[in-house]
């Protein structure tokens, strides 16, 4: 079990929830060209997707800025300081 | 590529089970009052972190915790999205259709959790309207039900912009259907 190391395990949560999140919109733009009667769901399907991407695009883009070790040592540091307190 | 812009021009007021020569007359959906209630309420979950976000602005420059910032404001409006088109969908599909041959009520309580009934014209007796309270009055909104020719059965659709105008319309497609 060496294999499972805290990145790995955080990595494969990390997917876990971007799998869930990518999932529970399919199943929105579904509902709304399948169901939806007129154009105006489909429309609306239309854009709930490119605002998904946007923002999806966006945070993906942030945590890849994020620099884990420099937050683990941040954190220890306020974790002290805190607790000192 | 043809078929994915059709999507978008073509379907026109098509729903399942439509039948040949069905046309639609009215497509009702709740008041939008009920809608923009529940947007006001995301509206507020999207100022929330940005407020926080100036409050706690010198802490996060101290410390260097901005990108972090953005990264968890980022995953709150992806949520808040998705939670906001959750709401626009179910809203969107719950609806009333009034055609030529029938009535049909698609109640959508959740995703995967749906009630279609259907009411032939031939067996509408009476259509009654009502509006409770100053809201509805000032929105002109209300409750439209139809008695049909079963025992207690009713078909109500509810919280409808202008139900006066619903009633005649209804009223008008079952004298024609009848006479």
């Amino acid at each position: 079990m060496d294999f499972l190391t805290p990145k790995i395990i955080f990595l494969f949560l990390a997917l876990l929830a971007v799998l869930v999140y990518w999932g529970f919109n399919f199943v929105i733009i579904y509902h709304l060209t399948r169901f939806g009667i007129g154009t105006q769901p489909k429309k609306m399907a239309a854009s709930f997707l490119m605002g998904a991407i946007t923002i999806f695009v966006f945070c993906v883009t942030t945590f890849s800025y994020i620099d884990f070790d420099n937050l683990k040592s941040k954190s220890e540091i306020l974790i002290n300081k805190f607790l000192v307190k | 590529m043809k078929a994915i812009i059709s999507l978008f021009t073509k379907s026109g007021n098509h729903f399942e089970g439509k039948e040949d020569g069905e046309e639609v007359i009215l497509l009702l959906r709740r008041h939008p009052f009920f809608i923009i209630l529940r947007l006001i309420f995301f509206v507020f979950l999207v100022l929330l972190p940005l407020v926080a976000g100036l409050v706690f602005s010198r802490f996060l420059c101290a410390h260097d915790l901005f990108v972090l910032y953005w990264f968890v404001l980022s995953s709150w409006y992806l949520l808040i999205w998705s939670g906001i088109f959750y709401t626009l969908t179910v809203y969107t599909l719950d609806v009333w259709i009034v055609t030529n041959r029938r009535i049909i009520d698609n109640k959508q309580h959740g995703f995967f959790n749906r009630t279609v009934s259907e009411l032939h014209l031939a067996r509408v007796q009476d259509v009654s309207v009502e509006t409770k309270g100053l809201i509805q009055t000032f929105f002109k909104f209300g409750d439209v039900q139809i008695q049909t020719a079963g025992a207690n059965e009713k078909f109500k659709f509810m919280q409808v912009p202008y139900p006066e105008k619903v009633k005649d319309e209804i009223m008008k497609v079952v004298r024609e259907k009848n006479f």
